[in-house]
């Protein structure tokens, strides 16, 4: 169970991103996180790794008080946390295996990783990982020789090597085209309900959300608006995530 | 956006009287900058100055680069020395020449004697040379002509001696020419030697100085450093720790590599074979003894102290075969100096190393055991600070904290009495030391012991401060402080060269880290990735271009650096170009300038071919 109590950030600028925001997330659940440009989502699933330090409120994941960890204990917290990006954010340079692999980097040995040896378990792991989202004959080409679909596939088995108990996916479909993001939203919910992953995922269209998360939480300028089944989101209750003026297309 | 408006309410009149006043000040500045620099039409236009500027103009334009095959043909006139009653020309024929001479005789130094020639080499230079009665093998010139066109020439000149005798005397008249190139000419030759060693002098600098920058590169990037915060009491932790991790690292190195090179092995066989045993045990340790966790999962107290113990002796024996591998170097390397003819620099290099280790070793060793030192402390106060209560953690936090002001107080005041050796040492170390420890203790206690302190921040504005003051300062002005510290020659240059390299490629370098795209590096901090591992993987792959790219810039820029870097006495090709110029052989100092001319233009070219291909 991931438990957010009265989170909120305010970020140096003294820009309120969250207000006072709570929810619960039971173990395996795929909830969807909607709301504007802007309304907080991404600070939202960042606080939870902590690539953003919350201002206020905490974050409980099973025993662990993830808002408060700090050092190794951090890493460690961070290592059972995948997280997948609207840009892949791979390392284009690289091949698409090593970007695969630094999914391991809280794991291995620092001093091995850093002169690139891994343990065969994990090249063989990895390999596993890109046959499983279909794209086992790409390992050694260069990310950046990959199409949009192809790296968010990377993105997701980079992020399965880390073993994840909860996936962060910040608007994973959002570069794509429609066909491709059922696609890989397809596939993102079938791995983490084979391997009984919580997911956290953003987007942006209605029609997603309703195909495929259990549940949904809303928010409009940082604050929690609506949680709930994503059937249950009819005309009044979209007006009040997305404002007056908003027109379901979706 | 409120003064923009406030600028834009100026009425017309206002503006234009803005734009003359402006326009004014332009003008004052530029008339006294005109002045300042004493810019002026005197000296350009005296025309004994003009004349010596031609001079050189056509010196420089003439380039000294080979020697000549030279023919040279004479034939004899005579002169009497003094007059006789009769004064008559005289007239010799040889082939198709004739030289005429009128008079043919001289009584004193004031007399002018006027030579005719015909039928010489047309636009032929010559010298007249007088053979001194008396003396055998000295000559005297005379004079100097140039024939025309046609071949003919005429000529007044003075004795500048008179010495009676009865017989006549002998009067030669030379034409000297080139018939081809013969070789090079030493000014050209010295100019090859001087640039190969101007080229490699820059390859060094840029060499060491790229070693250097990159690690200090990313200490200088602050995305890297701005998120690190630590509490107060794992900073001090840390200060408190790496001079003592320096003291600890450096007397142990010290004792290890006397004990390596004092005791009763001096054989430099059993040496080598002794450091073979040695990184064998080395190896074995390291690949089989180190216990590891497949699953990185937290590792036995035992199994950590136990990994620790054998880090420990690994390290321990490395020293060791190091100092027996360096000894053995130093005889071998003296041994192929000798021996290797004209590839004995390889020897030579090899001891130079090997020296370098057994001297540098200890202090090398010791700064990083001060910053693994610092590494650990800083960890273990930031775990105890935030797993303490309040209380303690933050009487803990005074206690560091006092006695880690103390040590950086004393260090600062000891760095500043070995600069200025004061009369009361101790009122600029330990006073001050146990005074900044008690206020510092003090002030702490009213801070909250657990907020971090941006001591990314705060470590990334000191490095960027120091880069920058050493980059303003030319490389030319620090040669001349290294010739005086190592003498006058290439390794002062290579010393101030690389210095401002460290620096210049520093900034450069670390101005690629932060324009870096931040999305991998996000990724890659949240799969638990230490900072070590986050350079790695998310920042190294994104830089490598750039950086070579800088590298191959860098490189150019110091080339030309090394050209002037020898007026400094900093070596290379420099030096003889300043030593050409002070001595006014300007025919010698435009070869040098054609080679310094074609290396820049050459290795420019090369690099904006190599830089384009890469990125």
């Amino acid at each position: 169970m991931l438990r957010v109590k009265n989170l909120s950030k305010i970020y140096d600028d003294g820009t309120q991103a969250l207000t006072d925001v709570s929810f619960n997330v039971p173990q395996g659940e795929f909830l969807s996180v909607v709301g504007l440009s802007g309304s907080g989502k991404s600070t939202l699933l960042r606080c939870i790794n902590r690539l953003i330090d919350p201002s206020v409120g905490e974050i409980w994941w099973k025993e662990t008080q993830l808002s408060h960890v700090t050092g190794e204990e951090l890493r460690r917290a961070r290592r059972k946390i995948g997280m997948i990006f609207q840009h892949f954010n791979l390392v284009d340079r690289s091949p698409v295996i090593t970007n695969v692999l630094s999914g391991r980097l809280g794991y291995v040995n620092p001093m091995a990783s850093v002169f690139g040896r891994f343990p065969a378990s994990d090249v063989k792991r990895a390999r596993n990982n890109l046959d499983r989202v279909g794209i086992g004959d790409k390992a050694d080409n260069r990310a950046d020789e990959l199409s949009g679909g192809q790296k968010q596939r990377v993105g997701i088995a980079r992020a399965l090597m880390q073993d994840p108990e909860i996936m962060l996916a910040d608007e994973p479909v959002a570069s794509l085209d429609p066909v491709l993001a059922h696609s890989i939203m397809r596939q993102l919910k079938d791995i983490t309900k084979e391997d009984n992953i919580t997911v956290l995922c953003s987007l942006h269209f209605l029609d997603l959300v309703q195909q495929y998360s259990d549940r949904v939480i809303a928010l409009n300028e940082g604050k929690l608006v609506f949680e709930g089944k994503p059937d249950e989101i009819d005309d009044e209750r979209f007006k009040d995530i997305y404002g007056k003026e908003a027109e379901r297309i979706g | 956006m409120a003064k923009r408006g406030k600028k834009e309410q100026l009425s017309p009149g206002m503006s234009a009287l803005r734009t003359v006043l402006i326009a004014v000040i332009l003008f004052l500045v530029y008339a006294f900058a005109v002045q300042d620099t004493q810019i002026n039409l005197e000296e350009p236009l005296d025309p004994r100055r003009q004349e010596t500027t031609i001079r050189v103009l056509r010196a420089l334009a003439r380039p000294n680069l080979f020697t000549f095959n030279e023919e040279i043909r004479g034939m004899d006139i005579n002169i009497r020395m003094p007059c006789g009653d009769e004064i008559i020309g005289s007239q010799v024929s040889l082939g198709d020449r004739t030289t005429t001479l009128s008079p043919n005789c001289v009584t004193t130094t004031q007399d002018v004697l006027t030579l005719r020639g015909e039928g010489f080499r047309p636009n032929t230079s010559g010298i007249i040379r007088w053979y001194p009665p008396g003396d055998v093998s000295t000559t005297r010139a005379l004079s100097s002509f140039r024939t025309d066109g046609e071949g003919n020439f005429e000529i007044e000149f003075t004795m500048p001696d008179v010495r009676p005798t009865d017989e006549p005397q002998r009067i030669e008249v030379e034409e000297k020419w080139q018939t081809g190139i013969s070789g090079l000419s030493e000014a050209s030759q010295i100019t090859l030697e001087k640039i190969t060693e101007t080229i490699l002098l820059a390859l060094l600098a840029t060499t060491v100085g790229t070693i250097l920058a990159i690690p200090i590169s990313f200490i200088a990037a602050r995305n890297l450093m701005e998120n690190f915060g630590s509490p107060l009491a794992a900073v001090m932790s840390a200060i408190i720790a790496l001079p003592i991790g320096y003291f600890v690292g450096r007397s142990i190195t010290n004792l290890l590599i006397n004990m390596a090179t004092t005791e009763l092995i001096t054989n430099t066989f059993v040496q080598l074979v002794i450091a073979v045993i040695l990184i064998i045990a080395v190896w074995a340790i390291v690949q089989f003894g180190v216990s590891r966790t497949a699953d990185g999962e937290p590792e036995t107290t035992r199994d950590r102290i136990v990994s620790i113990l054998q880090f420990v002796l690994a390290a321990i024996l490395s020293i060791f075969a190091l100092a027996y591998l360096g000894q053995v170097g130093l005889v071998f390397g003296g041994w192929l100096e000798s021996n290797l003819g004209f590839l004995g620099f390889i020897g030579g290099f090899l001891a130079l190393a090997s020296e370098f280790f057994l001297i540098g070793a200890p202090g090398i060793i010791g700064f990083l055991v001060g910053l693994v030192a610092m590494s650990y402390a800083s960890r273990f106060g930031q775990e105890a600070v935030l797993g303490l209560p309040d209380g303690s953690s933050r009487i803990l936090s005074v206690v560091v904290t006092g006695i880690g002001t103390a040590v950086l107080v004393f260090g600062i005041g000891s760095s500043l009495n070995w600069l200025y050796v004061f009369d009361n040492p101790q009122n600029w170390t330990i006073i001050p030391a146990i005074a900044g420890g008690v206020l510092g203790a003090v002030g702490t206690a009213f801070i909250a012991p657990k907020r971090l302190m941006p001591i990314g921040f705060i470590t990334y504005t000191i490095v960027r401060g120091i880069l920058n003051l050493i980059r303003s300062i030319e490389p030319l002005v620090y040669v001349i402080a290294f010739a005086v510290w190592v003498g006058i020659g290439p390794f002062a240059g290579v010393m101030a060269l690389t210095l401002h390299t460290v620096a210049a490629l520093g900034k450069l370098f670390s101005e690629q880290v932060e324009n870096i795209s931040e999305g991998p590096l996000e990724a890659i901090t949240a799969t638990g990735a230490n900072a070590v591992q986050r350079v790695v993987f998310a920042v190294i792959p994104q830089i490598v271009p750039p950086y070579i790219a800088f590298t191959l810039y860098r490189w150019d820029i110091n080339v030309r650096m090394s050209t002037i870097i020898g007026f400094g006495g900093g070596g290379g090709i420099g030096f003889v170009l300043s030593q050409a110029i002070n001595l006014l052989r300007y025919r010698d100092a435009a070869v040098m300038m054609i080679a310094i001319a074609i290396v820049v233009g050459t290795l420019d070219y090369v690099s904006s071919r190599v830089r384009a291909r890469i990125l």
